[in-house]
């Protein structure tokens, strides 16, 4: 059986990234979970990814137009960087400030958002939020371009209050008001149409001519605001570090309630939560500090198969497991694919159903995208040549006992535990198996087949569902 | 004018912006173009359409040729002269044929690094025989072959010394025979005489005057000028024979005619177009592929904007009497 | 022989994707505004299938004309939206919750199939032949069963082998078993595996029953209303299909692609019709027949850009056939925007048509209001 050290380590892999693949988990044997936590929060130390191959052979991907195609590369780049956290805080704020393709159909500045988060992500709330405030995609989706001096248009202000920073009950229709007025002005560059010759990106614009220097009186406080003042004051109320709390607890720790349910139902841990919000406030609102005491609290240890995994933290897992979908394209590999796939399990990436986000813990699952998250995990084995089973297989050793089958697999692919049930099935599994002999030529293939069996009913397991 | 023979020097008047065919939809992500009597046909792959594009000089869409049927990801075109259509298949490792109807006549070609095999197959040339040169990228050497698919020659091997090459994409033949090859991860591109020896290496990694950043093609006027696509710098370099940097071209774009007929046909672009930053839409995005013409015409695949951007060189052929013998160091006075 | 039937209504739906040219699918060939206006993408007089002195078909919709000719279709001509900003997400999105002037996540049809089984019994109450549910059929807690391919369909099915697959689903039932002390959420994982495997093992059969002499051509459309036949014919109890055909988005190329897509319609709807004949299974089911939105008036050279008023098609035996509603004006004074069809009729008036007129439920909680219905159906 696997050391605690290495569950933990996966643990944190998976959390903080997308999952290790049996090679990830070597290369950090040496280091520490500590170490693995600093490499983590500092992504500058790891190399940038080769994209050489992906851009010779998905050349789309030089020209920002269908959004599947870049919400797929964006799932790459999970399953493919050396700077997981980066990947995962910006699907992080890309859940809590969820920005729909939908409505402007304008890839380059969705691309461009998710750039953002990339770059912000870990840095501070207050820097977080003014990017927000001036991202063109946002701006867009909450109508702030309509936002006009003698004509205030609330939709940015009210959803910056309620679903971006302090939730519910924290502030009052006024304050919605004055906090839109500030906004005013804040637009962005009209980019060239995408007919004849495709998309063009755009910028933000403040125009001084359409904003509201008057005099606003915002959660008690008076002065000519402008935005930056409103994000000022919005991050000094600690209903706002709750709100961001409550969020990433949820997101990298353990499943919470929903959204709506936030101002009548109290968090899960409570303790934790007043714990982040101290280190979040004491920091002046930087990210690092706090998920540095995010993961490496008891709390987050404790937190194993707690989460339910999102469909991207499947679909990018499961693929590393396989060693498809690299830095080198197989031959008809398009990444564009993978958006569909996490379309059908529930999650158009760059395409959330609202502002509110996606529902996340047990609303992943129906009938629908759990035959989905199966099938897909089972079918990437079907083909015996992935690179991912060839590695599996070599680490299993020249003889398996029927006994040893089952835990050494759930070693290799985790380390993983199973429930009785599933455990019990399993193991009756390889008993019907047999002993194998993996030196001998004659069996290799039945053997093989026996053992990508073994991994395709591992990863159909409820367990699986959970990160 | 047609040439025969390459002229001593040329007095370069310039190289006026010409026109634009195509737009988004009609000849979306063009990857290689190529000239029948009448047509122009223009490759195009991914979700918007992998197929053959067939347009006239007046920008009309005629229709398309080929499918994801018949080809996965198609990278080379090349067409004869009886207007049959050749198309490389870099997922399948196969050269497809069609007439200039779009009927399929024969698909050959087997995956595999053995001699005749083929290993990811993109940029396509005729050679003077009409013999096709495959560029087979990831064998990392060039072939040659009949146009039924006999295996003739192979070039060149991974590496990076002379003659060696790193991922080669676009190639094409010069009128001499010669043959151009875009060594695509070695950020360069290399010259063979017509029995396949080495004869010149050209450029460095880089976005200086004569660097390259994945340079993607390359072709050869029968002037001997040099037009490289150096894709990720967004632009195409042009080199005299004797290999001396003379300009770049980033994009001049024009309206094409279809084009224009579309904004005119919709009031709300039209709006959106005049509130917008117009001088953007001029650029080059990724150069995918370059070619010329008899007429001296040079065909810009912009790839990124859906298009293709025509220029034509406005050039006196000099014979060696007319201009001055070669001077060793600059003078100041002129008359 | 006249059969009166107690069966329950059966609705499905065909969505054409894309936003289909309403324009050139019944043609106003006597107008010259039309010919005006489409001066490369118009079908002449002499290739129309006249409907009437007026209106006719394209030429490639002859199978389709044939149902209209015995009286099996109602064309609701002009159907639409307010304030349409084009977008086909934003459109299809409209379409699917019946809420143009904000986001929802209701399908109505999730709705109709929550009323329809409120106790959640039958997992195949509502199908969809596709890949990935469309938003019209979801809502949260409401299980609805997607199939991308019938003969394929349900876990494990991408293993080839048939004996490998039922190994598979035996261990895969044990691991799902409901275990004491394990949680809700994996309590919840039990019973959604448990009722994935119930609806397969239901729809398995409609593939093994089915018979029929139709033969149904090879197009895509045509395949997903042969698998809506299968499960319809076997009695599983499905009361709301929905399918759709891609590929009506046609800005560039729509000379040569609509028709093909036209011709892959209009045979796969009759053979559909002809199919259920044959079982005597058409008594009680209507289809729906509609596109996001329409397309502009004027072509652009080459095809046709995002519009807004359309046509939709309510097909089947119990509909009483002809036109609905009024043709949109092609009278430049009265075009929307300046440069689009004004649609005559609201497409949530339609639905509650449906709902009201054929499902027997009420519309108002549905479509959110109550909009201006036609009387398409016998006895109605």
């Amino acid at each position: 059986m696997s050391s605690n050290d290495l569950k933990l380590k996966a643990h944190l892999l998976r959390r903080a990234g997308f999952g290790a693949s049996p090679k990830e988990l070597d290369q950090v044997s040496d280091k520490s979970y500590e170490d693995i936590v600093e490499d983590l929060l500092h992504p500058d130390r790891a190399e940038e990814i080769n994209m050489d191959y992906i851009k010779r052979y998905n050349p789309e991907l030089r020209y920002p137009d269908t959004h599947p195609l870049h919400a797929g590369f964006w799932i790459w780049r999970m399953i493919n960087t050396k700077k997981p956290l980066e990947e995962k805080i910006a699907l992080f704020w890309h859940h809590v400030f969820a920005t729909a393709w939908y409505k402007g159909e304008h890839t380059p500045s969705q691309i461009e958002q998710i750039e953002t988060f990339r770059r912000n992500g870990l840095s501070n709330i207050k820097q977080i939020l003014n990017d927000l405030a001036k991202d063109p995609a946002m701006n867009y989706w909450l109508d702030n371009c309509e936002n006009h001096s003698d004509q205030p248009n609330e939709n940015w202000g009210r959803e910056l209050l309620e679903l971006f920073s302090m939730g519910v009950g924290n502030y009052t229709e006024e304050d919605i008001k004055q906090a839109s007025r500030a906004f005013t002005g804040w637009t962005f560059e009209q980019p060239l149409p995408l007919y004849p010759y495709g998309n063009y990106e755009t910028k933000f614009v403040f125009d001084e001519s359409d904003h509201d220097f008057g005099e606003k009186t915002f959660l008690g406080r008076t002065g000519d605001f402008n935005g930056e003042d409103i994000i000022d004051i919005i991050c000094e109320e600690r209903a706002t570090a709750l709100f961001i709390c409550r969020h990433l607890y949820n997101f990298f720790v353990e499943d919470e309630p929903q959204i709506p349910a936030w101002s009548i139902e109290p968090p899960r841990n409570p303790e934790a939560i007043d714990q982040m919000i101290d280190v979040l406030m004491s920091n002046d609102g930087e990210m690092v500090p706090l998920l540095r005491f995010v993961f490496n609290s008891e709390f987050f240890k404790d937190s194993m198969y707690k989460k339910v995994k999102n469909p991207c933290e499947l679909i990018a897992g499961t693929l590393k497991l396989t060693g498809t979908y690299g830095i080198m394209p197989k031959q008809g590999e398009e990444v564009g694919k993978l958006y569909g796939i996490g379309s059908v399990m529930g999650q158009a990436l760059m395409n959330p159903p609202t502002v509110e986000g996606w529902h996340t813990g047990h609303e992943w699952i129906d009938g629908g995208t759990l035959n989905e998250r199966v099938n897909f995990a089972v079918n990437q084995f079907n083909d015996m040549s992935v690179p991912g089973l060839s590695d599996i297989i070599s680490r299993l050793g020249d003889r398996v006992k029927a006994s040893e089958l089952l835990d050494k697999c759930l070693d290799i692919i985790g380390p993983f535990e199973l429930g009785k049930q599933a455990y019990d099935a399993l193991s009756e599994y390889a008993e019907a198996v047999g002993d194998l002999d993996l030196t001998n030529e004659a069996s290799i293939e039945q053997n093989n087949e026996y053992i990508a069996r073994m991994v395709q009913l591992i990863l159909s397991t409820r367990e699986y569902q959970f990160a | 004018m047609t040439t025969t023979s390459i002229p001593y020097d040329l007095l370069r008047s310039g190289f006026p912006y010409y026109m634009t065919l195509g737009q988004r939809r009609v000849t979306t992500a063009p990857v290689d173009i190529g000239f029948g009597k009448e047509n122009i046909y223009v490759l195009t792959k991914g979700g918007l359409g992998t197929q053959i594009r067939v347009l006239n000089w007046e920008d009309e869409n005629l229709g398309v040729r080929g499918g994801t049927d018949l080809f996965q990801w198609p990278a080379g075109l090349l067409v004869d002269e009886e207007e049959n259509l050749y198309v490389s298949d870099e997922a399948k490792d196969c050269l497809v044929i069609m007439n200039k109807d779009g009927e399929h006549i024969q698909t050959w070609g087997e995956s595999g690094s053995d001699e005749g095999q083929l290993n990811r197959p993109s940029s396509l040339a005729f050679d003077l025989e009409g013999n096709i040169f495959i560029s087979d990228t990831m064998n990392h050497r060039i072939q040659k072959f009949t146009r039924d698919g006999k295996f003739l020659q192979s070039i060149g091997e991974m590496g990076t010394g002379d003659g060696q090459f790193d991922m080669p994409w676009g190639i094409s033949v010069d009128q001499l025979g010669n043959l151009y090859v875009a060594d695509w991860r070695n950020d360069r591109v290399q010259k063979f005489d017509e029995s396949g020896n080495f004869v010149f290496s050209l450029g460095s990694s880089g976005s200086e005057k004569g660097q390259f950043k994945r340079p993607t093609a390359v072709t050869v006027d029968n002037h001997g000028d040099i037009y490289v696509s150096d894709a990720e710098n967004d632009r195409v370099q042009l080199f005299n024979k004797d290999l001396k940097y003379i300009q770049s071209f980033h994009g001049n774009a024009t309206l094409s005619p279809s084009g224009q007929q579309y904004i005119l046909a919709n009031a709300v672009t039209l709006r959106l177009r005049s509130m917008a930053d117009f001088e953007k839409t001029q650029r080059l995005d990724a150069p995918m592929m370059v070619k010329v013409d008899d007429e001296f015409r040079l065909f810009i695949l912009d790839y990124g904007n859906h298009r293709i951007q025509i220029y034509k060189k406005d050039a006196v052929e000099l014979s060696k009497e007319q201009i001055a013998p070669e001077m060793r160091n600059p003078i100041l006075f002129t008359t | 022989m006249t059969t009166v039937t107690k069966k329950d209504p059966v609705f499905v739906v065909v969505q054409l994707s894309g936003g289909n040219d309403f324009m050139n699918t019944l043609v106003p060939y006597s107008n010259h505004r039309y010919y005006d206006n489409r001066k490369f993408l118009n079908i002449a007089p002499e290739d129309v299938l006249p409907l009437d002195n007026t209106l006719g078909w394209h030429p490639e919709m002859a199978p389709f004309k044939e149902l209209y000719d015995r009286g099996m279709v109602a064309v609701v001509q002009g159907i639409g939206y307010p304030d349409s900003n084009r977008s086909h997400f934003r459109g299809m999105d409209i379409m699917h919750t019946c809420t143009p002037h904000e986001v929802s996540t209701i399908g109505w049809l999730g709705t109709v199939i929550e009323q329809m089984d409120p106790g959640k019994e039958n997992p195949l109450t509502g199908v969809n032949f596709g890949v990935g549910l469309p938003r019209a059929m979801s809502k949260a807690g409401v299980p609805v069963t997607s199939v991308s391919n019938l003969d394929e369909y349900g876990l494990m099915s991408g293993l080839a082998a048939e004996d490998q697959r039922d190994k598979a689903l035996k261990i895969f039932k044990d691991m799902y078993a409901q275990a004491i002390g394990s949680g809700p959420v994996m309590d919840y994982l039990s019973r959604t595996g448990s009722d994935v495997i119930t609806g397969a093992d239901m729809i398995k059969v409609a593939p093994e029953q089915y018979e029929s002499t139709v033969e149904y051509g090879d197009s895509q459309i045509a395949k997903s209303l042969r698998d809506v036949a299968r499960v319809h014919t076997a009695d599983l109890g499905t009361r709301i299909f929905y399918t759709q055909q891609g590929g009506y988005d046609t800005h560039a190329n729509q000379l040569p692609s609509q028709p093909g897509l036209f011709r892959d319609l209009s045979r796969a709807v009759n053979d559909f019709f002809a199919d259920l004949e044959e079982h005597d299974a058409d008594d009680n089911v209507v289809m729906l027949i509609f596109s996001e939105f329409g397309r502009r008036i004027a072509d652009n050279g080459s095809g046709t850009d995002h519009g807004s008023g359309g046509g939709a098609y309510l097909v089947g035996k119990p509909v009483v056939g002809g036109l609905y509603s009024e043709y949109p004006s092609l009278e430049p004074d009265k075009w929307a925007k300046g440069e689009d069809l004004e649609h005559t009729i609201d497409f949530r008036g339609i639905y509650g048509t449906i709902l009201e007129q054929w499902l027997g439920l009420e519309a108002s909680p549905i479509v959110y209001g109550n909009f201006e219905q036609i009387h398409p159906f016998k006895n109605s």
